[in-house]
């Protein structure tokens, strides 16, 4: 997976201790030039910690981090090639627009003219041009966003640290910044490293995500190989909602495995080889299955059950069934493209699937 | 190896701490410590004797067998003084400490939960008398008690008494309004403050669970505001027991306390290692009847609840 | 009565500044008594303060003590106040107790003790020098209180973003966190220097030959006849305190605007 020489960061066999508590235990990341890459977790996972380590607010307790090559274990914070937005924006507020874009440019020995240049650019990178004399206690929340963008990308570091900076920001001002900050990103080419609990966000924007828990890394993977192919059962849950039969490998013929369930036989296809009477998850996400009031026919999987909730989602709907085989409702949802045709309310129906579409999760 | 960065930042936190921290040693530690060391010594005339002797200690509490009498309660000591006034003392300081709780509760309660606009304005009213001059608030009660004072020549001069009422001035009870006085405005801050800090919703959620008003008061609003309250009475109760500038000006003869005994002792009788004993003996009295008195109500307990 | 609280409150306020207004109103009647009923208003015993020059000296004295005080226990503090604030030092909890000592302890005990060690052990003599020891550590808790409380309230990420931008422990001193604090640091200044120009029982045990202020007015106050000059004296007294505490106060409370975003 790694290609050695194009990554930026690379964190190595990474431990942080806070007494006895390990908020970030063992964690190895190599991260790509230019890339935008995405530290995902619930809170508390450790991912901030991981943030803070590589902009040098915290020291691991054991491992290291490199950056461009080098170590950056005795590299204090101000030293290091990178610049952070913070999750409080922490604008200056003794300072104006300007003098805040401008504070990290203090210490490169620029000319008077050549720092207005800078601080001028950077502002209108952020779509921020003549906010300049603006004072901070003036600024809306999305404005501070962008003085924090811009005071950070002023400085061009090698890598842009961001500790969920479009938390604070309501909903459409947060998608919108969304698209801003990819876009801003490819335009300036920096490698982003991107903190947040949002999964939505995380898949919107990243081009590698590294899913988090507990302070291990689960999975790291593109966006959709997240959602297709998650590794674990935390990681298919954690990513979007997915259905889960727990079961023992039955026999494995090919590709295709059969699996022991208390729904029955199910098939799936596995991609490494699976001995026999091992405990495996199937895991197929709702939209992968199909309602019908009839059996389906041979060779897909199939379970009965009773609609016993429905969910309106506009472009789908969503159903909740009660099955024999376990006590978590199934969920499936239904793309309503054209005429929608419900399903039944009462009486059994049957749910779907087939075999290449459920993932077969060993963890 | 590389230098572990916690221990460094150890470092340089104390460094910053180290002005402070000499300032404590020099200022705090050792002259407690010179007062402890004199108190072991004893006053020969104009000499001091420098060798180890409880002998200081021994002289308040030496008994004898013709006890004094004082309030109705025999002393049975040889000098009887120090316990006669620290006892005082310590009974006035806690009248002071409860009318002055009592007092100040209902304020802070009114800036608290009443007062919406303003309320800048009210605190900086409040702080005011805190921070002006000690000693003039204190001699502000002399010339309202005073024989020829505020309160007599007012109401002579309306004609309600003939001739100046002189009870006012120069007893415990002018030297317990003072202090009352003194140390008011100082006690409705931290009050406030501890008063402020609970959580409105806890309030509504106490109505929402079918609370009266005053119900929810004495079990929600009392509770969390205790260890702020408590906090601030023995602000109070503390420095008062050692209070010298109020029974100089406003306590006469009848009025005295244990701090007078204490100068007495340093400046006029110049038997400074007795003084200092006294001192001391006042401080550990002070300091064991808080500790009881936390121990008591359980103050640990309660302060981790309101967290 | 509809609002009870709020009548109590006035009377509280009654309570609370009734006695000490009596001096101002007194030190304006024309008479050498403070009793009522008034006789006339004159400005009279405020004219006899500039020419007193025992007052004078005793001004100065407090000026300077007062002064130098505030400063070296402002200095000391924000260091102070820096360092338990921003580092999770072990211990901070029972350095905080012991620098509030000076609150709780009486006054007297201090004054005692420093008399002791600086009379029988140190053999240094009283002076202005040995009250303003005294006064800086007075001073140090309130100081302190009003400067952590400035530093804690302001975003510790201002100082993390001065450092991640690229300035060293010192630059990011100067240009994030003293900045910040300054109104905190000018209102302990000004609390500092109330506090020693006010404060009567340490100096009353450890001055010399020189008295401050609140001595020098203590010593008049048994003289009858000095009483109006000494009511126009505590007065001015008043009446600059209360200056200092408002300019103090609103400092405190305006502050720097905060690190969150404005109503726009």
């Amino acid at each position: 997976m790694s290609e050695t020489g194009n990554e930026v960061i690379e964190i190595r066999e990474v431990f942080k201790h806070f007494g006895p508590v390990a908020a970030v235990d063992g964690v190895s990341i190599g991260i790509r030039r230019g890339e935008f890459f995405s530290l995902l977790g619930p809170s508390g996972c450790g991912k901030t910690t991981l943030l803070r380590m590589l902009a040098g607010f915290e020291h691991p307790t054991s491992g290291e981090i490199l950056i461009d090559g080098q170590s950056m274990t005795n590299v204090p914070a101000n030293r290091r090639p990178t610049n952070m937005v913070f999750q409080s924006y922490a604008i200056f507020p003794h300072l104006n627009v300007e003098e805040n874009v401008g504070y990290g440019l203090r210490n490169r020995k620029l000319g008077k003219e050549e720092m207005r240049a800078g601080v001028a650019a950077a502002l209108d990178l952020v779509k921020l041009g003549g906010y300049g004399k603006r004072a901070a206690h003036q600024l809306s929340g999305g404005q501070r966003q962008r003085v924090a963008l811009a005071r950070a990308l002023v400085c061009r570091p090698k890598v842009l640290l961001l500790d969920e900076p479009l938390g604070a920001l309501d909903k459409k001002l947060r998608e919108e910044m969304q698209v801003e900050l990819r876009q801003l990103q490819r335009n300036v080419g920096i490698t982003f490293v991107f903190v947040t609990h949002d999964q939505e966000e995380a898949l919107t924007l990243s081009d590698r995500i590294a899913v988090m828990s507990l302070g291990k890394v689960l999975q790291i993977a593109r966006a959709d190989d997240l959602y297709e192919r998650p590794n674990c059962r935390e990681v298919a849950e954690f990513i979007g909602n997915m259905n889960l039969f727990e079961g023992k490998v039955a026999a494995a013929t090919g590709a295709n495995v059969t699996v022991d369930t208390a729904a029955g036989q199910l098939v799936a296809e596995a991609d490494t080889q699976l001995a026999t009477g091992a405990p495996v998850y199937i895991a197929v996400r709702p939209e992968k299955m199909t309602l019908s009031t009839k059996r389906p026919e041979q060779g897909q999987n199939a379970l009965k059950g009773r609609i016993i909730a429905e969910t309106y989602l506009g472009d789908r709907r969503q159903y909740l069934l009660a099955t024999a085989a376990q006590e978590k409702p199934v969920t499936v949802s239904q793309q309503i493209s054209g005429i929608e045709t419900k399903a039944p309310s009462e009486g059994d129906v049957w749910v779907s699937w087939r075999p290449e579409l459920a993932r077969l999760l060993t963890s | 190896m590389r230098p572990t960065p916690q221990r460094s930042a150890w470092l340089v936190g104390y460094g910053l701490l180290s002005p402070a921290l000499a300032l404590m040693a020099v200022m705090l530690v050792a002259p407690l410590l010179a007062m402890v060391v004199l108190s072991f010594w004893t006053q020969q005339g104009f000499e001091i004797d420098r060798s180890f002797t409880l002998a200081n200690y021994f002289a308040l509490v030496e008994p004898s067998s013709e006890p004094i009498v004082w309030m109705g309660i025999p002393i049975p000591l040889k000098y009887p003084v120090p316990a006669i006034l620290l006892g005082k003392s310590i009974l006035m300081s806690l009248a002071v400490t409860i009318a002055v709780i009592a007092m100040a509760y209902p304020m802070a309660y009114f800036l608290a939960f009443r007062v919406q606009r303003n309320k800048a304005l009210w605190l900086v009213l409040l702080t005011i008398p805190f921070w002006t001059s000690y000693l003039l608030r204190v001699f502000a009660w002399k010339i309202v008690l005073g024989f020829n004072g505020a309160i007599n020549s007012g109401l002579k001069s309306i004609g309600v008494i003939a001739e100046p009422l002189s009870f006012l001035l120069y007893n415990p009870l002018a030297v317990i309004i003072t202090l009352v006085h003194a140390w008011i405005a100082f006690t409705v801050l931290p009050i406030y403050v501890s008063l402020e800090k609970i959580d409105r919703s806890l309030l509504e959620a106490a109505t929402d669970l079918g609370d009266s008003k005053w119900r929810r008061f004495l079990r929600v609003t009392l509770p969390l505001s205790a260890p702020g309250t408590i906090g601030a009475a023995l602000l109070v109760f503390i420095p008062t027991v050692g209070d010298y500038v109020t029974p100089t000006l406003v306590g006469g003869p009848g009025g005295t306390m244990i701090g007078n005994l204490i100068q007495e002792l340093f400046l006029r009788q110049n038997n400074a290692p007795l003084g200092a004993a006294v001192a001391i003996v006042m401080m550990l009295v002070i300091g064991l009847l808080v500790l009881i008195f936390l121990w008591l109500i359980g103050f640990h307990k309660l302060r981790s609840r309101v967290g | 009565m509809k609002r009870p609280l709020l009548f109590y409150a006035i009377l509280f306020m009654v309570f609370l500044y009734g006695p000490i207004l009596l001096a101002p109103l007194f030190s304006f009647n024309d008479s050498i008594f403070a009793t009522f009923p008034l006789k006339g208003f004159t400005f009279r015993h405020y004219a006899g303060l500039a020419t007193n020059t025992g007052l004078l000296q005793a001004l100065e004295a407090s000026l300077i003590v007062a002064t130098a005080s505030s400063i070296i226990a402002t200095a000391i503090s924000v260091p102070a106040a820096i360092a338990l604030t921003r580092h999770k030092l072990p211990g901070s909890a029972a350095i905080i107790a012991g620098m509030s000592a000076p609150l709780v302890i009486p006054s007297i005990i201090f004054g005692v003790a420093l008399l002791i060690i600086l009379l029988r052990f140190l053999g240094v003599e009283l002076s202005l020098w040995t009250i303003g020891a005294s006064h800086v550590f007075i001073c140090i808790p309130f100081a302190m209180t009003v400067l952590m409380s400035r530093l804690e309230g302001f975003d510790k990420s201002l100082e993390e973003a001065s450092r991640d931008l690229g300035e060293g422990a010192w630059m990011t001193f100067l240009r994030v966190t003293l900045p910040l604090a300054m109104s905190g640091i000018i209102s302990s200044l000004l609390l500092c220097f109330i506090t020693s120009f006010d404060e009567f029982v340490l100096a009353f045990f450890l001055s010399g030959t020189q008295p401050t202020l609140p001595v020098y007015l203590f010593g008049q106050l048994r003289f009858p006849n000095k009483l109006p000059g000494m009511l126009a004296l505590g007065s001015s007294i008043l009446f600059a305190s209360a200056l200092l505490v408002i300019l103090a106060e609103l400092l405190r409370r305006r502050g720097v605007p905060s690190n969150s975003a404005g109503e726009t």
